[in-house]
């Protein structure tokens, strides 16, 4: 630091230790600045996870941002590669931790389709409630973050509380808090446990007094308003061009959900409302949350009602086996849309599992939408468009 | 000037006194601030907050904040490689040493201030503003780009933020006709609006007391004004690099900073001592017992000075705890929300006050 | 592709969806498939810089796996050759002993075998038919065996070898090996010197079995196959395991549990209890098959009827490592036990041929290069016999003896139902 003031002839004036802000004062006064670069992660409350953003801010603009991923890459697909269909239930688990059990769903349903296998009814409603009690987990989780990194510290505490009872929920019929590892091929593990059909029920009207809570200390807020409204607006033709989906996607304005286009499991019996929104903006992304939240208790509603009695899984040989063959299978994660792209060449493990998960795309679409925002902002907009650093890096 | 409670025959005992007193109510203010913080968010967010360290048997997490102190002089105390070391270690200092001296003419009780200063006004302002020096220089000092952008931040917010709080307290000096803090405690004793209700200055004066109020939140970088910690953004700002004993400095600092800006609010708007407008606690004891026929009894002046005393600080406490509310209930502005609302809103706003109030005064 | 597998590339995307840039990067990340026209494949963008390879490539090993093969990752044949020769290794030092272990532990499978097969001889006669025909080519081998047997067998011994033999003939019992197993199960083997001969008979007719079957790749092979043999049949055997015996592989394509393990175990246990028949089976085995239900996990738990084949597969574990030590150690075997049931709720059995697995395991081979199953069983309860129990042969022959042990593991099985 004393170092670099004596260099003041030099034109360079300490903002950092010697780099960073760099003042070239030039003839007659005329100030040139030159944009300070930041590295923003990959150890930063702001980025939940390791996530990397490396900016260039002019002021408080920041001028370019670059996303740098990778630092949480496990190496799943290759993993997969050398685990059998079961052991992998337990290995997607862990991609998204906040959606492990839509993870599950989604390799269930490719080896369950390549094996062309029956799934009973009653696995495929409780697969339905679990799902969304699983969304409602996972959106929880970002409408409590996304409050904190704009400053405010109470919806977190708020949104924890409801979580943490839904938690127990799936805990009393899963066994897991964070990797359920419920899903089998051909089913769930074992069925409900008794009383959770009446305590979903219950939660239902808990987190429904949740949501309105929520919606009452954040939207009344004028400065969560202007924090958030106009902020990153995503229009919904980059948003598609980059693969964007989930909240994330339906804020621009587009009722993409899997759920309804490509139905899977029982949600083709059911009426599963697709909220959008209008601008794509930061406020539009948080509003999607809490509404994708009421949806989920909409269906869970729906899916406690149609839920009937018999077995829950199917017997399995004892070495599963998917045909030789290929499938890609989507199912509407609570993140977005997540892909597996199975190819089995009739072994036990597969060929090939290529995950195409929906943060990867989201975070890959985040130069875009920090290209001159402001730092302040871009901290809402990390905070709403939804990813998992672990979804991202697999 | 008439003598305060402290000012003994002894000039040498009398600044003892004071500078014991002063001390002591330096170190243990903050600290009650700090508890109220721990314990009105914590049952504001549906939690419990500190239970268990406790002074003797009184538990409920009282004795956290000692407790936190102990553990921040035990901890290592890192100054960054390039960070510059002198402006480093001093910046703590600077920022706490404001909030001490402001509290050397803070009236907290009849009779009970350090010093009656004919500009207490002016002086309590003018030091508290120089706190933010101590915010500068840490940002500057540490050698981090974090704590640069929160230096530069706290900056722009001090620029845009003394004008309201002045302007604010402007128009009660114009009421008041003094600068002195007990002058204007007295002024509100025999305050009475449209000559008729007596009022303290917080109802003629509300919109200054909002001025005043929002630009202290501003100053002191409480939500939502806390962009220069904004600990989701630039990871805490100017304290980035501080460990130990020079962070628990920055945290006494602030919470310093809460109860001497709610204290000069409590002087200028809400009548100081005063239980009620013009009504002082012996009167009020008395009023009451006379109800039931029991006769006006005589307080001794320490006893006087002391229910002052605690009447004051039941007002301050009552600001901290807005303060402290606001950050259980609002996201953080954007730096330049913070300063549109600033130069666009609050400081015409002000002028408009001073306008209104100088009418008033002249006219009225 | 253009490019070749050293510098393969593609026309790039990213031109037409923007999207496509990082899942290209990505490509080129893990495949080394360069992109044409892409603004910049580079800097890699799940690995570091420097990484070197190209991690999804089949040739590209996890560094781990180059240390120690990931046991799930091959089939059983390929593992084969490398795998014979750590198992003769470690199984090296327990030579003398091995017979006798084998001889029990093939002697509990048998009679558990025909508890079961009688237990599921209702159920099951449709599938039972089936597996009959699939299964024909194991009469030969059980022919074979009756040969062996009675090449080496007492006089006593002959009845049964006879007994298989036919068995093996009319209604074609796959396991060879399990009728010297029966032999050796049987109550005749009333000392330890009976017990002796009969395990080493044991091994050669399960070595017959294996000559016969298929071509053996190396004497350690031979010897591990050899192994393998005698608790193979009655268990669960995975259709690799089948495979290798030598029947036709079972492809389980056929994937109904039923099907694959359940016919072969059938048909042994048919044979097996249909030879029990003549020789009285230890009573409190019959409730034993029911025992492997609490540790099933991918049993339907939710009134589904539970199949009886399902239980097939905790019983090597048992079989092979608890037997030889059942007599004299209860807790070792409930301990056991609890191995059994993890690698139920694993859901790895059968990966590569439980009966090879509880064979070594019997052997307490750690060698590794089976799968997980088989190194947690073989890391349990050591089934070394230890020299006393080595005296105990005797005892173990005994009958009454393994009514009793039986007895207290049916205890154990009560505990485990609830």
């Amino acid at each position: 630091m004393t170092d670099t003031l004596s260099e003041r002839d030099t034109g360079v004036l300490p903002g950092g230790p010697g780099e960073g802000v760099i003042v070239n004062v030039r003839d007659g006064g005329d100030i040139v600045t030159q944009d300070m670069n930041l590295n923003i992660g990959p150890q930063h409350p702001a980025t939940h996870g390791v996530l990397r953003v490396v900016i260039d801010l002019d002021g408080e603009k920041i001028s370019r941002a670059t996303p740098v991923i990778g630092y949480m890459h496990r190496g799943f697909e290759k993993l997969a590669e050398a685990r059998d269909y079961r052991q992998i239930i337990a290995l997607v688990n862990r991609h998204d931790w906040l959606s492990a059990f839509n993870n599950e769903l989604g390799v269930c349903m490719s080896v369950e389709t390549m094996m062309e296998m029956e799934v009973p009814d009653r696995a495929q409603w409780i697969r339905v409630i679990m799902c969304e009690w699983n969304r409602i987990l996972n959106h929880l989780m970002f409408v409590g973050s996304f409050g904190l990194e704009l400053g405010a510290i109470t919806p977190l505490f708020f949104a924890f509380r409801e979580r943490e009872d839904v938690q127990h929920l799936m805990e009393s019929a899963t066994g897991g808090r964070l990797h359920f590892a419920y899903n089998r091929v051909g089913g769930v593990k074992e069925d409900l446990p008794a009383g959770f059909l009446q305590a979903s029920t219950k939660m239902i009207k808990v987190i429904r007094q949740g949501t309105t809570q929520y919606r009452d200390l954040l939207f009344g807020n004028e400065i969560f308003m202007a924090r958030t409204k106009g902020v990153g607006v995503l229009p919904p033709d980059v948003a598609m061009e980059f693969g964007v989906t989930g909240p994330t996607l339906q804020a621009t304005g587009v009722a993409e959900d899997s759920r309804v286009s490509q139905p899977y499991a029982k949600y083709g019996e059911l009426d599963v409302p697709v909220p959008v929104g209008t601008n794509g903006d930061s406020y539009d992304r948080f509003v999607m949350l809490l509404e994708r939240i009421d949806a989920s208790t909409y269906i869970i509603d729906q899916a406690l009602e149609g839920i009937t009695a018999g077995a829950c899984n199917v017997k399995l040989p004892k070495i599963v086996k998917a045909p030789e063959g290929e499938i890609y299978t989507r199912t509407e994660a609570p993140l977005g849309q997540l892909g597996y792209y199975l190819v089995s060449d009739g072994k036990k493990n597969p060929w090939r599992l290529k995950m195409r998960t929906p943060s990867f795309y989201n975070v890959s679409m985040m130069s875009y939408l920090l290209q001159d925002a402001l730092l302040s902002d871009m901290i809402a907009i990390l905070g709403s468009v939804f990813f998992v650093v672990g979804d991202v890096d697999r | 000037m008439e003598p305060g409670l402290l000012d003994l025959a002894s000039v040498g005992w009398s600044i003892a006194l004071k500078l014991g007193l002063l001390v002591g109510f330096f170190l243990t203010a903050p600290l009650v601030a700090g508890y109220m913080e721990h314990k009105v968010l914590a049952h504001q967010q549906d939690r419990l907050g500190p239970m268990e360290a406790g002074i003797g048997p009184i538990k409920h997490g009282v004795g956290q904040l000692v407790a936190d102190g102990a553990k921040f002089i035990q901890k290592e105390d890192i100054v960054p490689a390039a960070a510059d070391k002198w402006v480093f270690s001093l910046a703590p200092g600077v920022a706490l040493v404001p909030g001490l001296v402001v509290m050397l003419v803070l009236p907290l009780g009849p009779g009970l201030f350090g010093e009656n200063l004919n500009a207490g006004v002016f002086f309590a302002l003018a030091v508290s503003s120089v706190s933010v020096l101590g915010v500068l220089m840490a940002a500057w000092s540490s050698a981090n780009k974090f704590s640069l952008m929160g230096g530069i931040r706290a900056a722009a917010q001090l620029i845009a933020y003394e004008l309201p709080l002045v302007l604010g307290a402007a128009a009660v000096v114009l009421q008041a006709g003094t600068l002195s803090l007990v002058g204007i405690i007295d002024a509100q004793a025999t305050f009475r609006v449209f000559d008729i209700v007596p009022m303290w200055f917080v109802l003629p004066h509300a919109v200054g007391f909002l001025l005043f109020f929002v630009a202290a939140l501003a100053e002191l970088n409480r939500p939502p004004f806390d962009m220069p910690i904004a600990d989701s953004e630039i990871i805490f700002g100017h304290m980035t690099e501080y460990t130990g004993i020079k962070y628990a400095f920055f945290m006494l600092a602030e919470y310093a900073g809460m109860v001497v800006l709610s204290a000069i609010a409590t002087v200028l708007f809400l009548g100081g001592w005063y239980a009620l407008p013009g009504v002082t606690v012996p009167e009020l004891i008395n009023g009451v017992v006379g109800v039931f026929g029991f006769g006006p009894y005589g307080f001794h002046p320490v006893v006087t000075g002391l229910l002052g005393f605690g009447v004051t600080m039941g007002k301050v406490l009552a600001l901290v705890f807005v303060m402290i509310w606001f950050r259980a209930t609002f996201p953080r502005l954007r730096e330049d929300q913070l300063q549109r609302m600033s130069w666009l809103i609050l400081i015409p706003l002000g002028l408009l006050n001073i306008v209104v109030i100088a009418i008033a005064k002249v006219f009225g | 592709m253009p490019g070749g597998r050293e510098k393969p590339t593609l026309p790039s995307l990213t031109s037409v969806f923007r999207g496509a840039n990082w899942s290209e990067r990505e490509t080129f990340d893990m495949f080394g498939i360069d992109f044409e026209g892409h603004p910049g494949v580079r800097p890699r963008i799940l690995t570091v810089e420097n990484f070197e390879g190209w991690p999804l490539r089949k040739d590209f090993q996890l560094t781990s796996r180059n240390a120690k093969p990931w046991p799930g990752a091959k089939e059983p044949e390929e593992q084969k050759p490398a795998g014979g020769a750590a198992d003769a290794t470690a199984s090296a030092g327990d030579a003398p002993a091995e017979p006798q272990d084998k001889a029990q532990a093939a002697k509990a499978k048998a009679e558990r075998a025909k508890a079961k097969a009688a237990a599921m001889r209702a159920k099951k006669a449709a599938e039972r038919a089936e597996a009959q025909t699939a299964a024909a080519d194991g009469a030969p081998s059980g022919g074979a065996i009756a040969d062996s047997v009675d090449q080496f067998g007492g006089g006593d011994t002959d009845d049964e070898a006879a007994a298989a033999a036919a068995t093996a003939g009319g209604d074609p019992t796959a396991s060879t090996p399990e009728g010297a197993a029966e032999v050796a199960g049987s109550d005749i083997a009333k000392d330890a010197a009976a017990g002796a001969a009969q395990g080493d008979m044991d091994e050669r007719a399960a070595q017959d079995a294996a000559n016969e079957d298929e071509p053996v790749v190396s004497p350690d092979a031979e010897a591990e196959a050899a192994q393998g043999a005698p608790p193979l049949p009655s268990t669960s055997p995975g259709t690799e395991a089948e495979g290798r015996r030598g029947g036709a592989e079972i492809q389980s394509g056929a994937r109904d549990a039923a099907d694959t393990p359940g016919m072969t175990s059938d048909t042994q246990g048919l044979g097996a209890a249909r030879t029990a028949d003549e020789v009285p089976a230890p009573g409190p085995e019959s409730d034993r098959p029911l025992e492997p239900q609490s540790g099933e996990s991918s049993t339907p738990d939710g009134g589904a009827p539970l199949p009886a084949e399902d239980d097939v597969p905790v019983v090597p574990a048992q079989g092979s490592a608890a037997a030889p030590l059942a007599s004299d150690a209860a807790p070792e075997e409930a301990e056991d036990e609890r191995h059994g049931l993890e690698r139920e709720t694993l859901g790895v059995e059968g990966d590569g041929g439980s009966g090879q697995d509880s064979a070594q395991a019997a052997e307490g081979d750690s060698g590794s290069d089976q799968n997980v199953t088989q190194e947690r069983v073989a890391q349990g309860p050591s089934p070394h016999p230890s020299p006393s129990e080595q005296t105990d042969t005797a005892d173990r022959a005994d009958p009454n003896r393994d009514l009793a042990s039986d007895a207290t593991v049916e205890d154990e099985d009560e505990g485990d139902r609830r």
